[in-house]
C-alpha cells in the first residue's frame, strides 16, 4: 500500500485527539499510560523534537542518555524502549516506518541560532517545548536538553569523528508511534530550523494522532 | 611507563594545585581564564566525570550535544573546545594523550546501579558530582546529564548501531588538559562504577594538577 497522511491517519485503535501543528509550531498534552502517540510525516523530510515527563513527578524526564546505554545502540527505533533518568521504561518506539530518529539530545536554541548563524530571532525548539509544556507547570529549566528525543533527524555519527546534521529521509505518510509505560506530559516542536539540512532548509507542518 | 609517567609530571608553567584523588573519590575546584587543568590517569584504564559549568552563572553549564555539534565531532579530544549550553566556550582540550572521551552525558547514578545491575546502594558518579559541587553552593538539579564530560571513558558509535562501554585504553601516565576560557566551577568524580568495562572492573586513584601557562 502506497504511504499517504491518510492512510497513517487510520490507527488501529479509539482517536482521542487528532491534530495537525503548524510550521513551526508546538503542542503539549498528557498521555495516560496504554496511550499511543503517533506522529505522521505531511510533506515529508520535518523533524519533530519531543520532551517526554513524568506527569506525576516533572523532575523524572526522559534520558536519551541511559536510552541508548540501555537499549545497547544509538539507532532507536521500533522495538527500543526510551528509558527516563531514573532508569525506568517511559516510552515504547512500537512502530517506525523510517527507522531514522536522533537519540543524542538537544534542541536548536536562540543561542545555537546566534552562535551559528549570528541571528538570535528565529523561532527554535528550546522556546517551542518550554511554551508547550508551561501549561502543565513545568519550568524551562526541566525542559533539559537530555530529555529531548528528535524523530526522523538525521545525525551522522561517523567512524571517522564526524558528527553532523543531514537531510531527513521521511516521505508523506511516515509514522513513528511511542506507547506510553507511565502517565506522561509530553511537548512537542515542530522543529523551526531553516538554517541547516536539519528540516532539508524548509519548515513544514507535521500531524499527531493520540490514540488507546 | 616509566617515561610515560615523566611526561605527566612535567608541565610547562607553574603547578599552584597537585592532588591524587583515592579511587572512588571526588573533588571541586574553579579555574579562570587560561588556567589549566591536567587529569592524569596514574594505573591506567580509569576514567574520570568532569561537570563543567560557568562560575559567575552556573546554568550557563557544559552542553556535550553542543560540544559535539559545534565542534562537529563526537570524537572530543585535543584541538577541541567544550561549549557550554548557551554555546560559549568553557574550556580548550590542549593535549590528549589517549584521544578517547566519552561526549554522550550522563554519569552513572544509584538509579542507574539498581536497573542496569541489580545492585543498590552503590558509590556512584552522580553523587560525586554533587558532592564535589555542593561546596560552590551547586545543587543535584543543576548538574544535568548534559554537562558531564567523560575523560578516557570508551563508548563505542559502531555504524551498525552497537553503543557500548568498553575497557579504557589509557595506561598509566596518560593525561589530558583542559585550558579555561572563562572561569569555571569543576566537578571531578574518580568514577567508582565497578560493574562494567568503564574502568576495566577496578575503580582507581587519579591525579589531578592544575597550572598556569609559563
Ligand atoms: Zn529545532
Ligand atoms: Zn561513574
Amino acid at each position: 500500500m502506497a504511504k499517504s497522511v491518510e492512510a497513517a491517519s487510520r490507527v488501529d485503535g479509539k482517536v482521542i485527539q487528532e491534530y495537525v501543528i503548524p510550521a513551526k509550531e508546538y503542542y503539549g498534552l498528557r498521555m495516560a499510560r496504554g496511550q499511543t502517540l503517533r506522529i505522521i510525516e505531511i510533506e515529508g523530510q520535518q523533524v519533530m523534537d519531543n520532551v517526554f515527563i513524568n506527569a506525576d513527578n516533572h523532575t523524572e524526564q526522559l534520558s536519551v542518555i541511559w536510552s541508548k546505554s540501555i537499549n545497547g545502540t544509538w539507532k532507536l527505533t521500533k522495538g527500543h524502549m526510551l528509558y527516563s533518568t531514573q532508569c525506568k521504561p517511559m516510552v515504547e518506539i512500537v512502530e517506525d516506518t523510517v527507522g531514522m530518529n536522533y537519540g543524542g539530545g538537544s534542541y536548536c536554541t536562540q543561542w545555537s541560532n546566534h552562535f551559528r548563524y549570528g541571528d538570535p530571532y528565529p523561532r527554535n525548539c528550546h522556546d517551542n517545548l518550554t511554551n508547550a509544556l508551561a501549561q502543565f507547570g513545568v519550568d524551562r529549566e526541566q525542559v533539559t536538553e537530555s530529555s529531548e528525543f528528535c524523530n526522523f533527524m538525521n545525525v551522522g555519527y561517523d567512524p571517522d569523528g564526524t558528527c553532523e546534521i543531514r537531510v531527513p529521509i521521511s516521505e508523506p505518510g511516515d509514522y513513528i508511534d511511542f506507547k506510553a509505560h507511565m502517565d506522561l506530559l509530553v511537548g512537542m516542536s515542530c522543529c523551526p530550523q531553516e538554517k541547516n539540512p536539519c528540516n532539508n532548509f524548509k519548515a513544514k507542518p507535521l500531524k499527531f494522532v493520540l490514540f488507546e | 611507563m616509566a617515561k610515560a609517567d615523566q611526561q605527566a609530571d612535567r608541565v610547562d608553567g607553574e603547578i599552584t594545585f597537585d592532588h591524587v584523588i583515592p579511587a572512588k573519590e571526588c573533588y571541586g575546584l574553579t579555574l579562570a581564564p587560561g588556567q589549566r587543568l591536567r587529569i592524569i590517569d596514574i594505573e591506567g584504564q580509569q576514567v574520570m566525570d568532569t561537570v563543567w559549568l560557568s562560575a559567575a552563572d552556573p546554568a550557563d553549564h557544559l552542553s556535550v550535544m553542543w560540544t559535539n555539534f559545534l565542534n562537529k565531532s563526537w570524537k572530543i579530544t585535543k584541538g577541541h573546545t567544550l561549549y557550554s549550553i548557551r554555546c560559549n566556550p568553557l574550556a580548550d582540550i590542549v593535549e590528549d594523550t589517549v584521544g578517547i572521551n566519552s561526549s554522550t552525558g550522563s554519569y552513572c547514578s544509584e538509579a542507574a546501579n539498581r536497573v542496569r545491575f541489580d545492585v543498590p546502594h552503590t558509590r556512584n558518579c552522580y553523587d560525586n558530582l554533587a558532592n564535589a559541587l555542593a561546596g560552590f553552593g551547586i545543587e543535584k538539579r543543576q548538574i544535568p546529564e548534559a554537562s558531564q564530560f567523560c575523560a578516557f571513558l570508551n563508548i563505542t558509535y559502531d555504524e551498525d548501531g552497537t553503543h557500548e562501554v568498553l575497557p579504557p585504553t589509557s595506561k598509566a601516565g596518560d593525561h589530558i588538559d583542559f585550558e579555561a576560557r572563562a572561569d569555571v566551577l569543576v566537578g571531578l568524580s574518580c568514577c567508582p562504577q565497578e560493574l562494567n568495562a568503564c574502568n576495566n572492573f577496578k575503580a582507581k586513584p587519579m591525579r589531578v594538577m592544575v597550572y598556569e601557562k609559563g
